[in-house]
């Protein structure tokens, strides 16, 4: 009465027993139905959000001002498209030359390789001038850092990060100058590098300046600048006709390529040419195999 | 034989009342700061968001199927960016709730006194590791499992943002629901048990139902913290530019983005009092008004179980007992055909009817299954909910630890960055996280204890505390991001402070209010009546009686509360993120430089820096190490606290 | 008339609180069909000691016991007992009435559903005579899907009565169950535990004397966790063995 005779029990395990077996067989079939194996290598796209200067300038250059595929994931920083891009196969992605390195492949264009000496010689299709831009001339603080940026040990720095540099720069002359105060800087994520490491350098000249650098984009920099929240803004795009009211004055610092790179791992392509790749930005051509 | 007082008695006493009126008027303005805090965010989100309303239209703002802002023409459709935090929400939830209720029932019913004193403190510690370390995480290391596990082209999707997301809201729930299911009376189990009820029915068929309110306000305030979950949804989501729908919409696999990731991503980057920008406010105003009413229902159904408990006689509307069995068995067929539905649409029609199977025998074996071997079944389950919870729990840190521990040296601490954080030290990110900490803590405090002093010494309850602490509780429930973005609006642009320290730390401050209001309150009920009454008989006024005889043993609570509040500022990066950081950082020489700070380091590391993995890690480790230790610091004073305080 | 029959046995049982002693060496048979009460000043072990014998102790966390408790003769703490058997056996009434935030029916009807008893009409059978021999048909039988909670204190205690009485157990404890209801409700109570011992062993916990006067045929006095004294109520009342139940008995203390 008291005690379960040992037997039912038994019993009763191996019924447990045998229905939990059932069900982690059927848990295991579900889990394999799930993960169906895919043909080839599907496409993972990413890009810069929206409000990024990259981005409009692939939007215009590239993509002709069509629109993307709506399966373009978002990144909002070249580092973040860097980053998916080196972990995801299928991936393809642009970021600036200065991004490129080992853990990404970048994919000749029209079969010219992404690389300094090709947008120098103008033979890269997907370059462009990187900006700053200060509210009305730039003074101060303001105007030297830019000259230094401009002058040939700021385009050491430039080439340094792996952007383009500016032809026949100047050695930088800080002889008799005196700079101080504080000087904000915000903008594009792409000039960003440019920037820090010239501060790095620029500090060391002129030790009484303090120096703030804010990447959050192109649009935010130029709007920053406008509303004097910045000294200087940066950007990797030139003004648009909505910005032109803002008074703002433009000095081309770098000039830049914007490399498409896929993951290494990826084997199907080395070169597109640039229909090839608004097609796949448009969503038209979705699996790798179809470069086969 | 009254004698006339002397005159400068007189003199005296009125300064006194002066003095205890102007005392209690500071209380009220600190306690009413809350609700100002509310209405201005919402003020200032409507100022800034309503025309967007009116150039784009209300409802093709909330209907429209693309978020393009920029492009020609632009097109502001929140309605997939809703639909993508509703999808995220709900598989966080899916795998949030069975994990986190059954982790409650193991802690407050199974688990013996040793185990509850090591399991607990570890949920809490999950609640303490800060949202970017989760979304580091999962950019590193979640999505690539996804991505080989389910051989997708991408791990980046809906998935990856539910499973962070659940594992961010585990704590919450747990956490309320333990309390719901531990304030159910003794004598319910204990009556069960007598009738012959094994452990396991008396959990099932008493205890949880009797918690049901306290378990359903746990899971609606999970929800509300997943929904304003910023950071780590935005890192792992994937983003899809124009917001995408996932085709079929049970795609798990999909990527997908969702309204605080829309400003997360786009904030930083739009022109200040663009259309794009009021569209952002548009966005920050729905996902604010969503978690209000979320909030608001999970404070109803709090406070009525409160009720339930006081109160037990209030008659309400009651069906008949057959109809409401119909009712309830109509319902449980309609809901099984619209579960089959669901399946069949998305797995196929085999899955489908495999699962009727599984599920056909789970019931054949319920009916024939001893309650016995029942109760081993479900104290198993119960068991793996909550090693599951910890194994997340030590996965995540043990990943952060091995990865960080090795970069992390007395340079790391003490240098500053070069070369953009990949090498050097971090040394003013962790002095700007003090100094934003400090600061909000410096405003915060007084506002806290202040208001919860006034609610708690100098009001009955009342409509006036009902209004305040429903104040503090919408305040609570306000995604951080939101609080970022009326940061920006209000202290960045209209009071002109700029990206600053100041700004961020008012900022924070507003955002780890009522947790101080809420702790400080706790600590001043537990002591006990009979000191006030014996301290005001002895003449004492009201304040020579809070300050003398109230605050001193309720300190150690208070702590308690700042500390928490602490922890939690300085794992934010949501709310800083337009307010206060900049990438370079040095150390601010004024409360009107901008800083750096350990989340957004980080922040901007993970996703900006390639090259620089050791020191990602380490970033992580320092600001786990700084927030936890905060935590635990909070979690032993309180523990300390609760032994040493009998009264 | 039944055949009485020692239906609990104690042999040597102690019990442990952590450090604290609550019960010594207690020893001590209980007849079947009749009422036993125990009395004794408060903390003296009565509600642990009758907690023993439906091993509801199992549920405290720092609880250590020793000796036996034989109920028809097998020991209730063997190595291989489940307590959820014993307690189908013995049911418990509690001081405070405790019935669930359910319907009256369900409430009634909860000991047989976890029993495994799904037929509604089992069910319904099972209710009306429990009910009915806790005396509450009457009072509730046209509300039977009222919220317990509604009934009066006397009636939610008569409900868990009904509630215990519906799993057919052979042994009922109560735990003071008069002590939070006023004197008419007492008075039901008290009828009913007379009319409950046709059919079942009662054994109830009471602190008031007149009560394990007018109710009980067997008393045991309990003292600061000992056994002091045990026999059948009239001897115990009229003619004490033991002074310190005298003491107790006259009022000279506790």
């Amino acid at each position: 009465m008291i005690n379960i005779s040992k037997e039912t029990k038994n019993k009763e395990f191996k019924k447990l027993l045998l229905g939990l077996i059932v069900i982690g067989v059927i848990c295991i079939s579900l889990f394999s139905g799930c993960t169906q194996k895919t043909e080839g290598l599907p496409i993972v796209l990413v890009g810069r959000d929206s409000t990024s200067g990259t981005r409009e300038f692939f939007f215009s250059h590239v993509m002709n001002s069509e629109n993307f595929s709506e399966t373009l994931q978002e990144k909002n920083s070249n580092g973040g498209i860097y980053q998916t891009i080196s972990q995801t196969p299928g991936a393809i992605g642009y970021v600036g030359l200065g991004f490129l390195n080992t853990d990404v492949k970048a994919l000749k264009i029209n079969n010219i390789s992404a690389t300094v000496a090709n947008v120098l010689a103008g033979t890269y299709p997907i370059s462009r001038d990187l900006y700053m831009f200060t509210k009305g001339e730039a003074t101060g603080a303001a105007k030297e850092f830019i000259e230094y940026i401009q002058s040939s040990n700021g385009q050491a720095i430039v080439e340094e990060e792996g952007f383009v540099p500016l032809v026949d720069s100047q050695p930088y002359n800080s002889s008799g100058k005196t700079v101080t105060g504080s000087l904000k800087i915000g903008g594009s994520t792409t000039v960003f590098p440019i920037a820090e490491k010239a501060k790095e350098s620029f500090s060391k000249i002129y030790s009484d300046v303090s120096i703030t650098i804010s990447s959050t984009g192109s649009g935010a920099g130029i709007t920053a600048v406008g509303q004097d929240t910045v000294d200087i803004g940066m950007s990797s795009r030139d003004l648009k006709s909505s910005e032109s009211s803002l008074g703002l004055v433009k000095y081309i610092i770098a000039k830049d390529g914007i490399a498409i790179i896929v993951n290494p791992e990826n084997t199907y392509v080395d070169t597109l040419t640039l229909e090839q790749l608004k097609a796949i930005y448009k969503g038209d051509i979705s699996n790798w195999n179809e470069f086969i | 034989m009254s004698r006339r007082l002397p005159r400068f008695l007189h003199f005296f006493i009125s300064l006194k009342k002066i003095k205890e009126t102007s005392i209690k008027t500071i209380f009220f303005l600190t306690a009413i700061s809350s609700i100002i805090i509310i209405f201005s965010i919402i003020y200032f989100l409507f100022q800034d968001g309503y025309s967007i309303f009116q150039t784009a239209g209300l409802w093709e703002f909330l209907s429209g199927s693309r978020w393009y802002p920029t492009g020609t023409p632009p097109l502001y459709g929140a309605f997939p960016l809703i639909v993508g935090t509703l999808l995220v929400t709900f598989g966080a939830m899916v795998i949030a709730i069975p994990l986190s209720i059954g982790s409650a029932i193991f802690i407050s019913e199974i688990a013996s006194p040793k185990m509850r004193a090591i399991i607990k403190p570890a949920i809490e510690l999950l609640a303490g590791i800060p949202s970017v370390v989760y979304g580091f995480f999962g950019l590193i290391v979640l999505t690539t499992w996804l991505r080989i596990g389910f051989n997708q082209p991408s791990g980046e999707s809906w998935l990856a943002g539910s499973i962070l997301l659940g594992i961010m809201a585990i704590p919450t729930i747990t956490s309320v629901a333990e309390d719901a299911i531990s304030s159910v009376p003794k004598e319910y189990k204990e009556g069960s048990l007598a009738l012959s009820a094994t452990r396991w029915q008396t959990i099932s068929k008493v205890i949880v139902p009797s918690a049901f309110s306290g378990i359903t306000a746990a899971i609606i305030l999970g929800m509300g913290r997943a929904i304003g979950e910023t950071m780590a949804v935005m890192m792992v989501c994937g983003n899809p530019t124009y917001g995408l729908i996932p085709t079929p919409i049970t795609n798990v696999f999909a990527p997908i983005k969702t309204l605080t990731a829309t400003l997360g991503i786009e904030m930083g980057e739009v022109a200040t009092g663009s259309d794009h920008y009021h569209a952002l406010f548009g966005i920050a105003l729905l996902l604010l008004v969503i978690t209000l009413i979320v909030n608001i229902i999970a404070t109803v159904i709090l406070n009525r179980l409160k009720e339930k408990y006081t109160s037990s006689s209030k008659k309400r509307f009651k069906l008949r007992y057959e109809t409401n069995q119909k009712i309830k068995r109509y319902f449980f067929w309609v809901m099984i055909l619209i579960i089959i539905g669901v399946l069949y649409v998305a797995v196929g029609v085999l899955i489908t009817i495999s699962l009727l199977v599984v599920a056909g025998i789970c019931y054949y074996l319920n009916k024939k299954i001893s309650a016995k071997n029942i109760q081993r079944i479900a104290f198993t389950a119960l068991f793996s909910a909550i090693v599951l919870v910890l194994i997340f729990l030590g996965i995540i840190l043990s990943y952060i630890i091995f990865n960080g521990a090795g970069a992390l040296n007395w340079g790391f601490l003490t240098e500053w960055p070069s070369n953009l954080g990949r090498s050097g030290g971090i040394f003013p990110a962790i002095v700007g996280t003090f100094y934003l900490v400090g600061g909000a803590l410096f405003i915060a405090l007084p506002l806290g204890v202040g208001a919860a002093i006034y609610l708690n010494e100098y009001t009955r309850e009342g409509r006036v505390t009902k209004i305040i602490r429903a104040g503090a509780d919408l305040l609570n429930g306000t995604p951080s991001i939101v609080f970022g973005l009326f940061g920006f609006a209000f202290l960045v642009l209209y009071l002109k402070m700029g990206i600053s320290l100041l700004a961020g730390q008012i900022t924070l401050a507003f955002m780890i209010l009522p947790t101080i209001i809420r702790t400080t309150e706790e600590a001043l009920k537990s002591v006990p009546q009979i000191l006030r009454e014996g301290s005001l008989a002895l003449g004492a006024t009201k304040w020579q009686t809070i300050k003398k005889v109230v605050l001193p043993p309720a300190a150690p609570g208070i702590l308690t509360g700042a500390i928490l509040g602490i922890g939690r500022a300085a794992g934010e990066t949501a709310p800083i993120m337009f307010t206060a950081v900049v990438v370079s950082g040095f150390i601010p020489s004024s409360l009107f430089d901008s800083v750096n700070a350990l989340p957004f380091h980080l922040y901007m590391l993970a996703t900006s820096v390639p090259d620089s993995r050791a020191q990602q890690a380490g970033t992580a480790l320092v600001l786990l190490l700084v927030v936890i230790g905060f935590y635990l610091i909070a979690i032993l004073l309180r523990n300390h606290y609760k032994k040493t305080m009998k009264w | 008339m039944i055949k009485t029959k020692e239906i609990i046995t104690t042999k040597n049982l102690n019990l442990w609180y952590g450090e604290k002693h609550v019960l010594q060496d207690i020893n001590l048979s209980i007849l079947s069909n009749k009422v036993t009460a125990l009395i004794g000043p408060s903390g003296c072990g009565k509600s642990t000691l009758i907690r023993c014998f439906n091993r509801m102790n199992d549920v405290i966390n720092n609880c250590r016991i020793t000796g036996q408790v034989f109920f028809n003769e097998n020991d209730i703490y063997g190595p291989s007992v489940d307590a959820v058997e014993i307690r189908k056996k013995v049911g418990m009434v509690f001081q405070k009435p405790n019935p669930f935030p359910k319907s009256i029916y369900e409430n009634v009807a909860y000991g047989p559903r976890v029993q495994g008893v799904n037929d509604k009409k089992i069910l319904d059978r099972l209710v009306e005579k429990s009910l009915h021999d806790a005396a509450l048909w009457d009072e509730v039988h046209d509300r039977l899907y009222e919220p317990a909670m509604c009934l009066s204190g006397g009636q939610q205690q008569r409900l868990c009565i009904a509630r215990s009485l519906a799993i057919e157990p052979e042994i009922i404890l109560m735990d003071e169950p008069c002590s939070a209801l006023d004197p008419i409700a007492t008075a039901k109570i008290e009828d009913l535990i007379y009319d409950l011992k046709q059919h079942y062993t009662v054994i109830i916990v009471t602190h008031n004397m007149q009560q394990a006067a007018r109710v009980s045929e067997y008393a045991a006095y309990m003292y600061l966790g000992k056994l002091i004294e045990y026999g059948e109520t009239k001897q115990i009342f009229e003619n004490p063995r033991e002074e310190l139940t005298e003491n107790y008995i006259t009022g000279r203390f506790g």
